[in-house]
């Protein structure tokens, strides 16, 4: 075989993943495209009556908590404010080493309790728990450091109600998204877990815990990651709903059965990925035993969280995720073509693997292929030129029905001004932005291969959307 | 391949791109509209429930449909004769008739409103069709005829709604919970007894743990032979919990202080709990075992109950955790004086 028969086939090979990566996402679109009315529909609560206070399961949050002095506040403010009949608050500091503890002692005039406290999931050894004396309903859990993993298990420890809410202390809810997200274990006795939408929160206006003006990042970087959120959630995530696999319920903004989740074995130490990871191992743990379940996916709950607005603080999260969806992958493959699998196991799983995991292997390998063989002479310029042109147009495809996905259900962005910006972001993000994400995934890609040693990284917090 | 992907590609993006326009466009006209309708109507509508309608302007047939929606609004956030002062603006304005051909409608959203604005109109001829509606497969769909059957005809309504509730898990109780509360206490209390009864009699096990889970709508008198006989029938533990829950009645406490020994942990809670409403000095020494349950819910419940027992003050729960030799069973005395002394 020559030289020119490789390229071609290579080139066939290139341009049959993107076609079939486009059709997917597509796919995915239609799905979701599909359970959308469902949920826009019990999106109109003035028609029903209103729900009866004393019915909802009480919800414990848990908000672990590393070296979060500055940004503490806003986000146990916003979830103190919730309109829920019966919730506590449990947020739990993992070791931080700057005044996060004596911050919030101070704010919430946090008092020593005599917990009964229940070791169900081991973590590390915990130093005391807190009460406050403003807020009866918030406790906080001091204990050494193990990552968020560890503290999210801690919160789990002392969770007194059956559902616990995770919530990241750099996010901020709304008031209504913890009654939203609860309703799927309303309606259907079997669900294990709900997420809700994630949004970016740079560029709103919040204050006192509230968010009081929806708006646009002017940071280049935060306004491309709207749009992924977008994509992330409204198609990625709600589109795999109605088939019951759902495979991710966001770190920021989750609730699960708490005794499902002890009964698993709480949130792994060994995954950068926690989030993800037991998803999957729900998955599994219910398809093993053959068991009903549901994990469900809701667009209305929303949750505001801090976007990084520099190369560096973007960078790191990238590289953890993608390193954290290998792990995830990995930890559970028992789940791929299981045979009670169901569409976890036979359609979602291999899609994980073969385009989220392998996608910036095979995308990065495709770009460097076809520019090599293009200036050897190997390929020529029409099919050069086409394949960048298929690449480029299916994202900017799939980034514009996204937002067609937005403005069906939530037109959060309302101002003429903003929709006009994630028009343009749509597009511009394909040049370059997608490239440069692409290259962090695949460098997380292979620390996840090659088994570097795992660490989360500093995130430096810009936090411009707080007001006080 | 690649260009006519790439073309293809280009081209559906370009019409996504207009649909997300258009629809952009519509929504905002539609917001405007609405924004003036509201603050032509709103006030019109506020003087109607406090003074009636005098003279009212005519009702402009594009306007009617966010009329109507905002006069169910103001239904549901008032009471008595400000009620009906309501209904004889809409049927001044037409919005009646208005509402009736809305059900006629093919979109989603719109029979339901008529649906609504109807069951506030108490629109008798439309019992039979809302029955039927009833059960229909869509939640919401289901839901709204179920508020408008128990407005127009609260007897018919509340025995509907309770059978259904008792089958339909997609039905939240809190929301089958507010509708049985606008009714009179009177009429749901005979009404959901019966309904515990007749799913009992087809064993219908998780309808009569729904059953009795919505007991907080009746008067605790009117369903207490209901409870009892799920309590003296030793049915599933879902059940029993559920029954223990409803146990409101000093009499029936043999019940409770019985299933504090039950070998399942919730119906212990649920024993606890119950004992915590209706229990006396007598039962100290049953909660103090109760402290050393190896459920750690138990045991919660347990040093709640205590706490709750009349004449059981600070002093004398001190005193109980101090002569307690389990730890578990101290610690957890330990929490809940602390939990009271901060509230």
């Amino acid at each position: 075989m020559n030289w020119q028969a490789v390229v071609d086939i290579a080139a066939w090979f290139f341009l049959a993943y993107f076609v079939a990566l486009g059709l997917f996402y597509f796919l995915l679109n239609a799905c979701a495209l599909f359970e959308m009315p469902r949920q826009i529909e019990s999106g109109l609560p003035e028609l029903l009556p209103r729900p009866h206070s004393g019915y909802e399961p009480p919800v414990s949050l848990i908000m672990p908590a590393f070296n979060e002095e500055k940004t503490f506040s806003t986000a146990i403010h916003s979830v103190l404010q919730l309109e829920y009949p019966e919730f506590e608050v449990i947020v739990v500091n993992d070791g931080s080493t700057d005044g996060t503890l004596a911050a919030m002692t101070r704010e919430f005039a946090l008092v020593p309790f005599p917990e009964a406290y229940r070791r169900q999931v081991d973590t590390r050894p915990m130093r005391g728990v807190y009460r406050s004396t403003t807020y009866p309903h918030l406790r906080v859990i001091d204990k050494e450091n193990g990552g968020k993993a560890d503290a999210s298990n801690a919160g789990l420890n002392a969770a007194r109600y059956p559902l616990v809410c995770i919530v990241d202390v750099d996010s901020i809810l709304e008031r209504t998204s913890l009654r939203q997200v609860v309703l799927p274990f309303l309606t259907e006795p079997h669900t294990i877990a709900a997420g809700g939408c994630v949004r970016i929160a740079n560029g709103c206006e919040v204050r006192g815990g509230f968010l009081e003006k929806v708006g646009l990042p002017r940071n280049f970087l935060a306004l491309a990651q709207v749009i992924e959120y977008l994509r992330g959630f409204l198609f990625g995530r709600l589109g795999w709903a109605p088939m019951n696999a759902v495979p991710i319920i966001s770190g920021a903004f989750g609730v699960f059965r708490k005794e499902v989740v002890v009964a698993v074995g709480g949130f792994r130490h060994d995954s950068l990925g926690e989030d993800m990871e037991l998803v999957m191992r729900l998955h599994r743990h219910f398809r093993d035993s053959g068991r009903r379940y549901r994990i469900a996916f809701q667009i209305k709950p929303v949750c505001w969280t801090d976007a990084p607005e520099s190369l560096a603080g973007l960078s790191n999260q990238r590289i953890r995720w993608q390193r954290g969806l290998g792990e995830s992958l990995s930890q559970n493959r028992g789940l791929l073509f299981h045979r009670r699998g169901g569409a976890a196991g036979w359609l979602m799983f291999p899609f994980m693997v073969a385009f989220e995991l392998l996608g910036p292997v095979v995308e990065f390998c495709g770009y460097v292929f076809m520019v090599l063989a293009y200036a050897s002479g190997l390929l020529d310029a029409a099919t050069f030129w086409s394949f960048m042109l298929l690449a480029i147009s299916l994202g900017i495809l799939l980034s514009i029905s996204a937002l067609l996905l937005e403005e069906i259900s939530c037109r959060t962005y309302r101002q003429p001004g903003n929709l006009l910006a994630l028009v343009c972001m749509a597009v511009v993000e394909n040049f370059g932005y997608h490239q440069i994400v692409l290259w962090w995934r695949l460098r997380g890609f292979f620390q996840w291969a090659t088994g570097a040693p795992r660490r989360w990284g500093e995130m430096k917090r810009e936090v411009t959307w707080r007001k006080g | 391949m690649a260009t006519w992907g790439a073309a293809v590609a280009l081209a559906v993006t370009l019409l996504l791109l207009a649909i997300v326009l258009v629809m952009r466009i519509r929504l905002l006209r539609r917001l405007a509209r609405e924004r003036d309708i509201a603050t032509f109507w709103i006030p019109l509508i506020a003087r109607c429930t406090e003074n009636g309608a005098a003279t009212l302007p005519p009702l402009k047939r594009r306007d009617a449909d966010h009329f109507v929606l905002l006069w169910c609004r103001a239904q549901d956030s008032v009471r008595g004769l400000s009620r009906e002062r309501l209904r004889e603006m809409a049927q001044r304005l037409g919005a009646d008739e208005h509402a009736r051909r809305m059900l006629r409608s093919r979109s989603q959203r719109r029979p339901l409103i008529g649906t609504v604005a109807l069951g506030h109109l108490q629109a008798r001829e439309l019992v039979p069709s809302l029955q039927t509606q009833v059960a229909s497969a869509a939640p919401m769909a289901s839901l709204v005829a179920a508020k408008a059957l128990i407005r127009i005809n609260a007897d018919v309504g509340v025995r509907t709604v309770l059978s259904t509730a008792a089958r339909r898990e997609d039905w939240p109780l809190s929301s089958v919970a507010t509708m049985l509360k606008e009714c009179e206490s009177a009429t749901v209390g005979p009404a959901l007894s019966s309904a515990i009864r007749l799913a009992i009699s087809r064993g219908d096990d998780i309808g009569v743990a729904r059953l009795l889970r919505l007991h907080i709508t009746a008067e605790p008198e009117a369903i207490r032979d209901a409870v009892r006989d799920v309590l003296a029938a030793c049915p599933g533990t879902e059940i029993l919990a559920s029954a223990l829950a409803a146990l409101s009645h000093p009499g029936d406490i043999a019940h409770a202080r019985r299933l504090l020994a039950h070998p399942e942990w919730f119906v212990r809670v649920a024993a606890a709990r119950a004992l915590g409403r209706v229990g006396d000095a007598n039962d100290v020494d049953r909660l103090t075992t109760a402290l050393c349950d190896r459920s750690w819910w138990v045991r919660h419940r347990a040093a709640q109950a205590l706490s709750q027992l009349p004449g059981m003050g600070t002093a004398e729960l001190a005193e109980i955790a101090g002569r307690q030799t389990d730890r578990y069973a101290a610690d957890m005395l330990r929490q809940t004086l602390a939990e009271r002394c901060a509230t």
